[in-house]
């Protein structure tokens, strides 16, 4: 026996715990659920006001979908209080269910054109809040009839309903053509139905362009609506007015003769309304907009323009945030006007609101052109010592994209950003970073100004500078130091040498910072002969760094100081980086920058590993190209000079790239092919020589599984001297769009085969970037020869989330095994 | 146009909810959530909009009201004034007093319904429908009244025709 609701609303309310409310709920929906199989009708309307109730604590309420659409589908004399509660439960209860939605548009039809009034209400009001495009085609011509309808509430309802239809099903606009215009000619019109009849006319014109003259020839009819409105209470019109206002703007748009035809009423408007209530505000919100966006000129827009400056320095901040709202949609088109507001725009940018602030920042971001740039900038460095990192990064990221597009030279650029990177360095994004590298790699003017800017910065005032800032100077030192050298305030390079000694042994760099002072060290070293022995002391020194690239890094450079031949080229300046091949590097580098990531496995800031990524594929990208520039030989050289081949392959393979090193070992397989065997898999090397060569493939790879997105692979490899053992290295690799994770694969053989699993290298694969993971299978079959090889794969892991689960045969083993 | 009218409690927990899209429940709850999210933590003294892009897919704006106990939310896209939607949770605010009599977060908690007919004579398929409280209220009435008189003719053997005017 199910209780009454205001009872259950209390038993939920007096729950003391999570549990305990869980467990009334789950009684209470057994109870609902048999009392909805029983067939009589009686009580059921409690019922559905309890799944509402239920519904919005966000407990399954769809079986009561089928008891709404049955209380709906009653149609005794009687039947108004419960088709309405069936009517509110759907609304709240209906989710996609298509038969559902098929049953309700017959109930509908046949209530639309009930003869109890309130049940027409109802259904249209149902209709209006469920309506699908299919239901909007349905049931368009019981709207219409109705719009005209001799009752003000039906009418009401209909108009508003019709509305609806449109936005779900636009090609019916035309057909709405008739009752819309009548509804303006009525004479008895409500203020209700009017409003309704302005939300039409806006999502006709919305939809059907022709609709716009249909609508302009009935603009008289609109002027005199409005005039009415402004003798009445702004409370009760405000809404009306402002759809009339909406619509004008609509009609008005780019027609002098029509906006000349309103402009008397628009500045009674204007004039008339009270901005003291909210109602009266709104008002004259959409009446500034109307003024301006119709492009009326004179008098008209200075009055609008003065409104909108008088509600930007009121107290209340509603009034403001929505000054600024409508500032910011009129800027485009009359960017001077609202120039003249520059300072309480300024001040609005320091409010304690936060909405408020970021509106403002948006609108003086909208204001800034080539010619004020410089006036703006001084006022948005003043705002860099907020607090809130939000604001702050939406305030960083603007200032760049404004500094890219109006510098009016490289130097107030360089000063800027040199600016902007010391005091909110973090905040920096990737393709800020980037255009800056990218700009003092290309003004060759300018670059010896930034480069000893830089310079001064973290030799003089180190304690100022950050993560970014060094990266920055010591990339810019290490390809252009050559500037620092010359001209006045000329540094000598051991100076330099020094301060890089000081950055790398301060506590405070981390160890991306001293990746790339590793990296500029070496190029100093090639710039300037003399300091190189220095230069070697201080790379040794990180020979034995317990950070893996660091050691790696510091090693390598260590075995290049023996090819003095290639080291010229191989440490090169970099050529200008053009901003749009640097987004081509970019991409190129992502999966060098992700390789890395995994290696650091400290985890820098992400937004750091990707620049550095990109600055060091930039250098690889660059050694090959030199490498390319002296010839074959040189190929030889690398790979047959090297006593070991890990260290044969040198600079260009500071970073792990996947490309160039294929090319390298490509060039010269013959030599490389022996020393890959399977059983350095640790090995880089090896890693990346895999795929190419999968181990001399005498058996053909098969692929059982290729699902999801998720491919897994088998090779195979056999010893000669156990011929019943069979290796499978199995490869599982991602190509379609999902994320993949919590990957495990088990195997179950027959008892005639011996079956040892290694642990897989990984579980989760992301998509795109072209990840794999590894798992050796070894399997001894005992029967070879009598039976074949087969085993069954179980293969788990979760896509996007969401759990799947797949099992395999597998028996297209190749013959043999 | 209004995309959901929610009024949710101190402590984030809706009594009262219109969406005016299909959403899954589990969609509708996150909105809650989120929407309490941002409105919480705003002090009183601040501007009564928030954009968050996260809801809805973007485009909207939220915009509330803080009532005692109660948030009321509107969230709705841009082409509704921000002004006009404030007014309208205080009319709605004002006629919920109006037929309520003092009305407090018991009587929406009880009276769900009531206060969701009352919504329904305000908002209909997520565009403004009636902003006179006392039309609204007067509105309810008629509805309350015909119910009632249902209610005694189905206790009444001699059925009379329903049309009520």
């Amino acid at each position: 026996m199910t209780t009454r609701i205001r009872e259950f609303i209390k038993q939920v309310r007096d729950c003391k715990t999570a549990a305990e409310e869980r467990a009334v709920i789950a009684k209470e929906s057994a109870a609902l659920r048999t009392l909805f199989k029983q067939s009589d009708g009686k009580s059921k309307a409690a019922s559905i006001a309890k799944l509402v109730y239920l519904h919005m604590l966000g407990y399954p309420t769809h079986f009561g979908q089928m008891e709404c659409l049955k209380l709906i589908a009653q149609n005794n004399s009687n039947s108004y209080a419960e088709k309405r509660i069936g009517y509110l439960g759907l609304m709240s209860l209906l989710d996609e269910s298509q038969e559902i939605l098929m049953l309700l548009t017959n109930s509908l039809s046949v209530d639309l054109n009930s003869k109890n009034d309130f049940v027409v209400r109802t259904a249209l009001g149902a209709l209006a809040n469920l309506c699908s495009t299919e239901m909007a085609r349905d049931l368009s011509m019981d709207v219409r009839k109705l719009m005209l309808s001799r009752s003000h509430p039906i009418q009401e309802k209909a108009v508003v309903c019709a509305v609806r239809l449109i936005q779900k099903c636009p090609e019916l606009a035309v057909e709405f053509k008739d009752e819309a215009l009548a509804l303006l000619d009525l004479k008895n019109n409500c203020i209700v139905s009017l409003h309704g009849t302005m939300l039409l006319g806006v999502e006709i014109c919305k939809h059907e362009p022709e609709a716009v003259s249909w609508y302009a020839d009935k603009l008289d009819v609109m002027v005199r609506i409005l005039r009415k409105c402004i003798m009445q209470p702004v409370v009760r019109t405000c809404f009306i007015q402002q759809k009339i206002l909406h619509l004008m703007r609509v009609i008005g748009k780019g027609n002098t003769d029509l906006t000349d035809r309103m402009s008397d009423v628009l500045a009674e408007v204007a004039s008339k309304t009270d901005p003291s209530r909210t109602a009266g505000s709104s008002v004259l919100y959409e009446c500034v907009r109307t003024i301006i966006e119709t492009g009326s000129v004179g008098g008209l827009r200075v009055l609008a323009v003065n409104i909108l400056g008088k509600f930007l320095g009121s107290r209340d901040s509603n009034l403001r945030f929505a000054a600024l709202q409508t500032l910011k949609r009129v800027v485009n088109l009359d960017a001077n006007a609202v120039l003249r507001h520059k300072s309480v725009i300024m001040l609005c940018i320091k409010d304690t609101d936060i909405s408020i602030r970021t509106k403002a920042l948006e609108l003086a971001f909208e204001l800034v052109s080539e010619k004020n740039v410089e006036v703006f900038m001084s006022d948005f460095l003043g705002f860099l010592d907020d607090d809130d990192s939000h604001f702050k990064t939406e305030l960083v990221g603007k200032i760049c994209l404004v500094v890219e597009t109006f510098a009016p030279t490289p130097i107030w650029y360089i000063d800027i950003m040199t600016e902007v990177l010391l005091r909110a360095g973090k905040y920096v994004n990737e393709s800020a970073f980037r255009s800056f590298a990218a700009l003092i790699s290309t003004a060759a003017d300018d670059q010896g100004y930034a480069v000893k800017k830089l310079f001064s910065i973290i030799s003089y005032e180190p304690e100022k500078s950050n993560e970014v800032l060094l990266i920055l100077s010591l990339w810019c030192i290490g390809e252009f130091a050559l500037e620092l050298t010359e001209g006045e305030d000329a540094v000598t390079s051991s100076e330099i040498v020094s301060v890089f000694d000081r950055v790398m042994r301060s506590g405070g760099s981390t160890k991306v910072v001293i990746e790339y002072a590793l990296t500029a060290l070496v190029k100093l070293s090639d710039r300037y002969p003399e300091t190189a022995p220095r230069i070697k002391e201080l790379i040794l020194g990180y020979n034995a760094s317990s950070h893996l690239e660091i050691q790696q890094r510091s090693c390598e450079f260590r075995r290049l100081f023996n090819h003095q031949k290639i080291l010229p080229q191989v440490l090169e300046a970099m050529p200008p980086i053009l901003s749009g091949v640097a987004e081509g590097e970019g991409a190129e580098g992502a999966p060098a920058a992700a390789g890395e990531g995994a290696d650091l496995g400290s985890a820098p800031a992400a937004a750091m590993a990707d620049p550095m990524g990109d600055l060091l594929s930039m250098d690889a990208g660059g050694a090959p190209e030199a490498a390319a520039a002296s010839g074959g030989d040189l190929l030889g050289d690398l790979l047959g000079g090297g006593p070991e081949p890990a260290a044969a392959v040198p600079a260009p393979a500071a970073q792990p790239q996947a490309d160039p090193l294929m090319d390298l070992l490509g060039g010269g397989g013959g030599l490389l092919a022996t020393p890959a065997t399977p059983g350095q898999a640790g090995d880089m090397l090896a890693d990346m020589l895999a795929p190419a060569a999968p181990a001399a493939p005498a058996l053909p790879t098969i692929t059982p599984h290729n699902k999801d997105g998720l491919v897994v692979e088998f090779s195979f490899e056999k010893d000669a001297a156990q011929p019943a053992s069979t290796l499978i290295r199995a490869r599982y690799t991602n190509v379609g769009g999902g994320q993949i994770a919590n990957l495990v694969v088990q195997c179950a053989v027959p008892k005639y085969i011996q079956l040892k699993m290694e642990q897989a290298s990984g579980s989760a694969l992301a998509p795109g970037t072209g990840a794999e993971i590894r798992q050796m299978i070894a399997v001894t079959n005992t029967l070879q020869g009598q039976k074949p090889l087969m085993m069954r794969l179980k293969i788990e892991f979760a896509l996007d989330g969401a759990p799947r689960s797949e099992m395999v045969e597998v028996r297209d083993f190749p013959a043999g095994l | 146009m209004i995309r959901c009218f929610l009024v949710i409690n101190n402590f984030g927990k809706p009594r009262l909810m219109k969406f005016y899209e299909r959403l899954s429940n589990e969609e509708r709850q996150r909105v809650i959530e989120s929407a309490y999210g941002l409105v919480s933590k705003r002090l009183e003294d601040l501007c009564n909009f928030v954009e968050d892009d996260s809801l809805f897919g973007g485009e909207t704006q939220l915009i509330y009201r803080h009532f005692a106990t109660l948030y009321f939310i509107v969230i709705c896209d841009k082409a509704e004034s921000e002004l006009g939607i404030l007014d309208l949770i205080q009319v709605y605010v004002e006629t919920l007093d109006k037929s309520f009599e003092n009305v407090c977060e018991l009587d929406i908690i009880f009276n769900q319904q009531k206060a969701g007919l009352i919504l329904d004579q305000m908002v209909t398929g997520g565009l403004v429908l009636e902003t006179n409280s006392q039309e609204i209220v007067s509105k309810y009435k008629e509805l309350e009244r015909n119910m009632k008189q249902q209610e005694r003719e189905l206790k009444s053997p001699v059925a009379s025709s329903p049309r009520t005017f």
